[in-house]
Formats: structure tokens, C-alpha cells, sequence
């Protein structure tokens, strides 16, 4: 077992094949002792992110998934795959309930999983970002994800008309 | 919580490599009028959709779409350094050859690594034209796309992977272009081709690791590839049955391969029973099964016996009984009377059912597992849901009778992991 804590003093305890879904994690359990300090995480985002963890670490964890192989790395150093390793329909189910969520605890999983270097959670979070992003104008955006629009109307306007095929709506 | 702005929290590398890349290059646009920190950052997306959506229309505009085409490339040609890998293309109605040529070259400009192109209108793609890309490793033609292809075109060096999506074409010749004409080629992927009632013939393929032949309707399947290590088949029903010689074999998934028997995996069992070769390194093997059809339990035992080192074993229960067929289960009890399988006996440490109703035949085969398994370490189990909700009529307190089978189970170290 590994214990880790989260950076409101919480402690918990996951098995290591749980634990190892984190590169970072498996890192640093070589050199070091069992339990792991997680300063940046907080307890609501670290246990989301065990859940996420402790089902895949259940579904997935066999060493020769593709997925984890050395191959695999390879080719997606190389290049951007967008085709998924082969997984399981009902795992790739949970996944998408995993990530009904608003947009705050999305980018709060992100991070911590960015953090944590768990690839797999990262790319599905942040597909689900792209996704709410795709199709929507400016405005929608910003309201959606609390970004402050810092364009003078001049600077926006002139934006606008640099590339006024992507805002048409013919 | 944290009510600040979402964005600002993540690392520039993470949005614009993980969020940016995968959106369609209207939306990407859009997002460089959000705020002056995302203004520029667009430019340096390594992946480019040129998809239509509802305020950048351009499949019947050739025109237009070329003037935001070459105006989006230059643009990025102007920053330094290019990080483009990969351009996907919805070609509009009616663009010709000049234009085409005239956007892979830019693309080849770019040094892109991956073209993906659809088109929803008939177009003859002329393979020559890949050379214009020479820096080309994965290639994807979707849709209506029908290829053409000559003794003439030129060697495609680096070119590793191609996924070809619905595309019309003359198995034959396709194949041979691509098989002949990429020394590199590793992965092939036949999703949705239509193959006019051909033989599908992968032969003469050295370095192929990597099949899949999806969703589509064959007279057999020959294969003949001694590095191929991954074959996927899924929705495939085939007239005649498959020839295979795939010594490296590692990876087998099968589901909905139908024969003119109606059984999911009777070609793949003949196969066993003419080269017994085929399966004995396999180390995973994912199949769809309807288990209460007694002959498909008796496939899987043969499947079982000819895989000796098998590792990893996924199972789909079909939820669509066949029992139509003469030879139901619960007359025959098949799984009770199995025993002794090299692999069960020295390989298999990991086992997923999924669709698990615990009927009869399937309890029979989790006790089976449980019994001959030696060295199972990890059993997963998804049970049937409708909507997401586990089937009321199976409720939880049915699976009691399959937990109990663990108790006694011949492996020391078996985990059972229920969902």
C-alpha cells in the first residue's frame, strides 16, 4: 500500500498498481518511501482522481496492454494518435460518466493528473474541454470558462475581420 | 472553489497541444478572439481540421475554402518553428486536381507527418500525388474517396500507417499499391470498405505488425504477414472462411465476425484446425461469444486449446441469444466437463467478462475459470446494465452464486474485480 496526502493534510491509502497509474508516483516509490506528499492536490480532486485510477488500474493494469507498451510511446512521441489504444466499451462507458462534471472540477482533475503525469486521464479531460468549446462563438466561451476579455472593441473588431470566415454564419 | 478563469490555471503547452489540437480550424480561429494571452497560440497547434461547421460552410465553396486553406498554411509558415504534424481535410464538392496538388504540396511544405482527407461527393484521389508529401507516415482517406492508382506512382518511403474509411476501390490493386509501394508499411486499417465480394489478400507484407478489418462484407480473408503481431475483425461477415499465416501473432480480437454459419468465430476456428500455428503465441484474445449457444462454447474451448501462452482473455457475452440454433446450452453443461488447457494451467493471469448476466452457461464458464485457472491473478467482471442501471431482473443478489465460486478458486492469488 501507498499513502498519499493531499494538500489539506488527508491521507489515503491506494495499493500500488492504483498508485502506479501516476508516472510521477511510480517515480518516486522507487527512490523513496511509501508515503507521498501531494501538496497541490486537494482531497476532493485527489479522490476523484483515485477513482479514476483504481478503475483503470482495475480494468487495464496487465503489462502487456498495448496501451502501456514501449511501442506505443513510441509512435505517439512521433506523432498524434487519436486512435485509441484497444479498451474496454464498458470502461470507455464509465469514462464518459466520469466526466460529467463542470468545467471548474475539469480543469482542477487536469491539473492534478497533468501533475501527476497520468496521460490517459489528462487526454480524456481535456477532450471533453475541446468538445465543449467546439461550435460555440467568443462570447460563449468566455461566459463558459470565466475568461475576461481583455480586447479593446477595436482590437476585437479588427480580430473579426482578419479571419471573418470563421464567424460568418451563413 | 476556484471561480478564476480556467484556462489561466493550465500550462500553455497543455492547451494548446491537448485542447487546441483538437479542434476544427474555425474553432481555433474563434478562440484567438477570447483574450491576448490565446491570440497568437493558435499558430502553433500541431494539428490542423478542416472540418465544416455551421459558420464556416464550404463544401460546395472550392473557392473560399482555398483562400482560408492557403491563408491558415502561410500564416503558419510564417512562425517559427512549424510544430505541424497533422492536416485532415473535408475536401469541398468539386475541387480538382491542380487545387489539390496545389494544398499537399503546401502540406509538404510544412513537413506535415499525418494527412487525413474525407470527401462526401465521389472524389478519385490519384495516389501519385502523395509524393508531394515527403515527409508522409500516416495517411487516412475517408468517405466517398475512390482511389486510383498506377504502375508509374513513386515509392512512399516513410509512409507507416493507412487507415482507408469507406472508401470504394478495387481491393486488389489498392492493396498491391500500398503493399508494394511502402517498404515502411506497418499498420493497415479497412474500416467500412466496400470490397464488391473480393477476397481481402494481405500477402507480401514484411513488415505489417498491425491489421484491422472492420465493418464490411468479404468473400474470405488471406493473410500472409510474418511480423503481423495485431489482428483486429470486427463486423465482418465472410463467405468462405480465413486463410492465415501470422506466426508473430500476439493480439486477436474478434467480434461479430459472422460466417455463412452464423457463428461468430467458426472461420477463425477452421483456421486452427488447418495451421494450428496461428494461435500458439497468442497472448491476448478479446472475442464476442453467446455462450448459451453450446458451439460457440465448444470454438472457445478449441480457441482455449490451441492458445498456449495465452495471458489476457476478454470475453463479450453476446446480450442477443442465438438459441435459436439446435444445441442450447443448459442440455449440454459444456463447461463442466473442460478441463486441463496449457494456458489456463501456466499462462492466463487475467480475465474480463463483459455483459455478464450470470445464465447458466455463463455461471457454468466463471466456474470453470475458477476451477482450471491456476494462475489467474485478475478477473473482471462487468456486469449487464440497460441504461446504465444493472439489470433489475439480474439483480445484485443473483451474483452471489458466482462470488461463491472464488472461495475455493485454484489460483492462490486471484483478485475479482466486480463492476
Amino acid at each position: 500500500m501507498i499513502k498519499l496526502v493531499s494538500g489539506d493534510g488527508a491521507e489515503f491509502e491506494v495499493e500500488e498498481e492504483v498508485a502506479f497509474q501516476s508516472k510521477i508516483i511510480k517515480d518516486i516509490v522507487a527512490d523513496a518511501d511509501d508515503v507521498i506528499p501531494l501538496p497541490t492536490v486537494s482531497s476532493k480532486v485527489l479522490i476523484q482522481v483515485i477513482e479514476y485510477c483504481r478503475k483503470h488500474a482495475a480494468v487495464n493494469s496487465f503489462p502487456l496492454s498495448p496501451s502501456s507498451s514501449a511501442a506505443a510511446a513510441a509512435s505517439s512521441s512521433s506523432s498524434i494518435s487519436y486512435s485509441k489504444p484497444v479498451s474496454d466499451p464498458a470502461l470507455r462507458a464509465w469514462d464518459n460518466e466520469f466526466v460529467k462534471l463542470n468545467n471548474s472540477s475539469l480543469f482542477d482533475i487536469v491539473i492534478a493528473a497533468n501533475y501527476l503525469d497520468i496521460e490517459e486521464l489528462v487526454d480524456l479531460v481535456l477532450e471533453t474541454v475541446a468538445d465543449r468549446i467546439k461550435g460555440k462563438q467568443a462570447q460563449e466561451i468566455r461566459r463558459q470558462f470565466n475568461i475576461e476579455n481583455d480586447f479593446t472593441p477595436e482590437e476585437e473588431e479588427a480580430l473579426r475581420r482578419e479571419n471573418s470566415w470563421a464567424f460568418q454564419n451563413n | 472553489m476556484d471561480d478564476g478563469n480556467n484556462f489561466d490555471r493550465c500550462p500553455d503547452d497543455v492547451v494548446v497541444g491537448s485542447i487546441l489540437s483538437r479542434l476544427p480550424v474555425a474553432d481555433l480561429v474563434r478562440f484567438g478572439v477570447i483574450s491576448r494571452r490565446w491570440r497568437n497560440q493558435w499558430t502553433s497547434v500541431r494539428s490542423l481540421d478542416f472540418a465544416p461547421d455551421r459558420y464556416f460552410n464550404f463544401l460546395d465553396n472550392t473557392e473560399s475554402f482555398d483562400e482560408v486553406f492557403t491563408g491558415v498554411l502561410n500564416r503558419l509558415q510564417s512562425e517559427f518553428p512549424i510544430n505541424l504534424i497533422r492536416c485532415s481535410i473535408a475536401l469541398p464538392l468539386g475541387v480538382n486536381s491542380i487545387v489539390l496538388s496545389r494544398w499537399l504540396s503546401l502540406l509538404g511544405g510544412c513537413s506535415v507527418r499525418d494527412l487525413a482527407l474525407r470527401s462526401h461527393s465521389g472524389y478519385v484521389f490519384l495516389c501519385s500525388f502523395l509524393s508531394l508529401i515527403p515527409s508522409l507516415e500516416h495517411l487516412e482517406l475517408a468517405r466517398h474517396v475512390r482511389l486510383s492508382t498506377s504502375p508509374d506512382d513513386p515509392f512512399l518511403p516513410r509512409l507507416r500507417s493507412v487507415a482507408l474509411c469507406g472508401v470504394k476501390m478495387s481491393i486488389g490493386e489498392t492493396l498491391a499499391f500500398f503493399l508494394s509501394k511502402c517498404p515502411a508499411l506497418e499498420r493497415l486499417r479497412l474500416d467500412g470498405c466496400i470490397f464488391m465480394g473480393q477476397t481481402l489478400r494481405v500477402v507480401d507484407a514484411p513488415r505489417l505488425t498491425h491489421l484491422a478489418v472492420l465493418n464490411t462484407s468479404l468473400r474470405g480473408i488471406e493473410i500472409a504477414a510474418p511480423a503481423l503481431t495485431t489482428l483486429e475483425m470486427d463486423g465482418v461477415s465472410m463467405d468462405k472462411k480465413v486463410v492465415l499465416n501470422v506466426p508473430s501473432l500476439r493480439f486477436l480480437t474478434a467480434s461479430y465476425v459472422t460466417g455463412n454459419r452464423k457463428y461468430f468465430f467458426s472461420s477463425i476456428l477452421e483456421t486452427i484446425q488447418f495451421d494450428c500455428g496461428a494461435f500458439t503465441n497468442l497472448l491476448r484474445l478479446s472475442i464476442r461469444i453467446d455462450m448459451s449457444n453450446t458451439i460457440e462454447a465448444v470454438l472457445l474451448a478449441s480457441a482455449l486449446r490451441a492458445c498456449l501462452l495465452l495471458k489476457e482473455l476478454r470475453l463479450t457475452i453476446n446480450p442477443a441469444k442465438t438459441n435459436c440454433c439446435s444445441l442450447p446450452y443448459d442440455q449440454f453443461r459444456f463447461w463442466e466437463k473442460q478441463n486441463y488447457f496449457d494456458c489456463l494451467s501456466w499462462h492466463l493471469e487475467y480475465a474480463s467478462i463483459a455483459n455478464y448476466g450470470e445464465h447458466c452457461d455463463e455461471l457454468d464458464f466463471v466456474q470453470f475459470l475458477a476451477r482450471e485457472a491456476l494462475v489467474l491473478k485478475k478477473l473482471v467482471i462487468w456486469r449487464s446494465r440497460i441504461n446504465g442501471e444493472i439489470n433489475a431482473s439480474a439483480g445484485e443478489i443473483r451474483f452471489q452464486a458466482t462470488a461463491s465460486s472464488f472461495t475455493n478458486a485454484a489460483s492462490p492469488w486471484l483478485d475479482v474485480v466486480w463492476n
